[in-house]
């Protein structure tokens, strides 16, 4: 992300939200569908239900479209943390909730959002992930590396730690969990592209 | 927030240990939210977490079906064939050796059995006068050994003393051996061995004594059993 994606965000959050305001529909199906996605992936990281974040997305929509239209948003270029803080309130209330309450679907706000079956990455299921970590850590070329992988994502050591145990700077310990990273998505998004994906998990 | 600096200080995988501010977090979520390339990093950390995790799992339990299977693998490796001939001729070998041995030593043992080694146990019999000895034996070739056994009785003794004299006219018993510090042995009897050439024809006693440790020194040894024999 550099500053010009920057400028462009801003431009584009900032245009869309006259939009939403003036009565655009098909304002509100971009919005939608442009933020969603980083909506839901926020609300699953915040209450670890998948189904409970579905529920809290359709609110996130009902509430941030409310706030559009009413014309009641102080800075439009930052839409995303608008929204953004939107849902972490709404989760944070329904996980301060003793009981779960299952909201009532709003058939509209569904409609618009868009499903997972446009996202490779996260259509793509466990098995068939573990089956890419598997050879994406035999082509590693060094057994360093796969210990970096593991000391950071499995055991959860810190940088510091790992680094001074394994020899090996900051820089490359970066690069290593970099390009991993990279290189799993290329596989799942070129399988994904090749209709190899199965499963979503 | 650019790229650079994102992967310079590991938002992304601080973000999914949830290890950053509430205030870097919301700033992180807000990127994440503006731009497609940062949320598809994100998601492919999240899926190389897990999957790395699954990995281990899967490789966790296959090391233990392999250690769970590892006889039976090992007996159809080759190596293990190889290993278990060298080890079958060198058992071969070390048992031969062995048996050779053994047939020497059987050999040894059959003839000491004919030089005559004798153990007997000698019988106590009350009433019986010294010039009629109950238990008779066989003196023996020179060379072989005799092991008289004699009841030491019941009291509990902390050693016993057992002398062998031979009987004669009266006041000339001579005696042939004294042995100390027995204690019981096979059968709560108490062995005495001595070479078959120190029995020569006549009559014998085994005088058996006790030694109490709360007695006077020149009291410690009590009678305990007397027992006769006759040597033809």
């Amino acid at each position: 992300m550099t500053e010009t994606d920057h400028s462009e965000e801003r431009a584009a959050a900032t245009e869309l939200t006259r939009r939403v305001q003036e009565g655009d529909p098909r304002a509100e199906t971009e919005l939608v569908e442009r933020y969603s996605r980083g909506l839901r992936f926020l609300l699953r990281r915040k209450t670890r239900d998948p189904e409970l974040a579905e529920d809290l997305l359709q609110e996130t929509w009902a509430v941030a479209l409310e706030r559009l239209r009413g014309d009641s948003i102080d800075d439009p270029a930052r839409l995303a943390g608008f929204l953004s803080g939107v849902a972490r309130h709404l989760a944070l209330n329904e996980l301060r909730k003793a009981g779960r309450q299952k909201t009532t679907a709003n058939s509209t706000i569904v409609e618009l959002i868009p499903d997972e079956d446009n996202n490779p990455i996260r259509q793509a299921s466990r098995a068939e992930v573990c089956r890419h970590v598997q050879r994406l850590i035999g082509e590693l070329g060094q057994q360093r590396d796969r210990e970096i992988l593991n000391s950071f994502y499995v055991l959860e050591q810190d940088k510091e730690n790992i680094c001074r145990k394994l020899g090996v700077d900051g820089t490359h310990f970066n690069r290593v969990l970099f390009r991993a990273r990279q290189r799993l998505r290329d596989v799942v998004l070129k399988e994904g592209a090749r209709g190899r994906l199965r499963v979503v998990n | 927030m650019d790229m650079k600096y994102i992967n310079d200080k590991l938002l992304v995988e601080r973000y999914l240990q949830g290890t950053l501010s509430n205030e870097e977090a919301e700033a992180f979520e807000e990127a994440f939210l503006a731009s497609p390339e940062l949320l598809d990093q994100l998601e492919a950390t999240e899926r190389l977490r897990q999957g790395l995790r699954d990995l281990q799992t899967v490789e966790g339990r296959a090391f233990a079906r392999q250690n769970r299977g590892f006889p039976a693998s090992l007996l159809h490796s080759p190596r293990y064939a190889q290993a278990a001939t060298i080890f079958l001729a060198v058992s071969l070998l070390v048992s031969g050796g062995l048996y050779m041995k053994n047939t020497e030593l059987l050999e040894q043992s059959a003839m000491g059995a004919t030089s005559g080694a004798q153990i007997v146990a000698l019988e106590t019999v009350r009433g019986v006068a010294d010039d009629e000895p109950f238990n008779v034996l066989e003196r023996g070739d020179v060379g072989s050994q005799v092991v008289l056994m004699v009841d030491p009785g019941f009291e509990p003794y902390a050693h016993f003393r057992a002398t062998i004299t031979r009987l004669g006219e009266a006041d000339t018993a001579q005696t042939v051996l004294q042995v100390d510090e027995l204690q019981p042995g096979y059968e709560d009897m108490l062995a005495l061995g001595l070479p078959a050439s120190m029995l020569e024809a006549g009559d014998y006693a085994v005088q058996v004594e006790g030694w109490r440790s709360d007695a006077p020194a020149d009291q410690a040894f009590e009678p305990v059993n007397r027992v006769t024999f006759r040597v033809r």
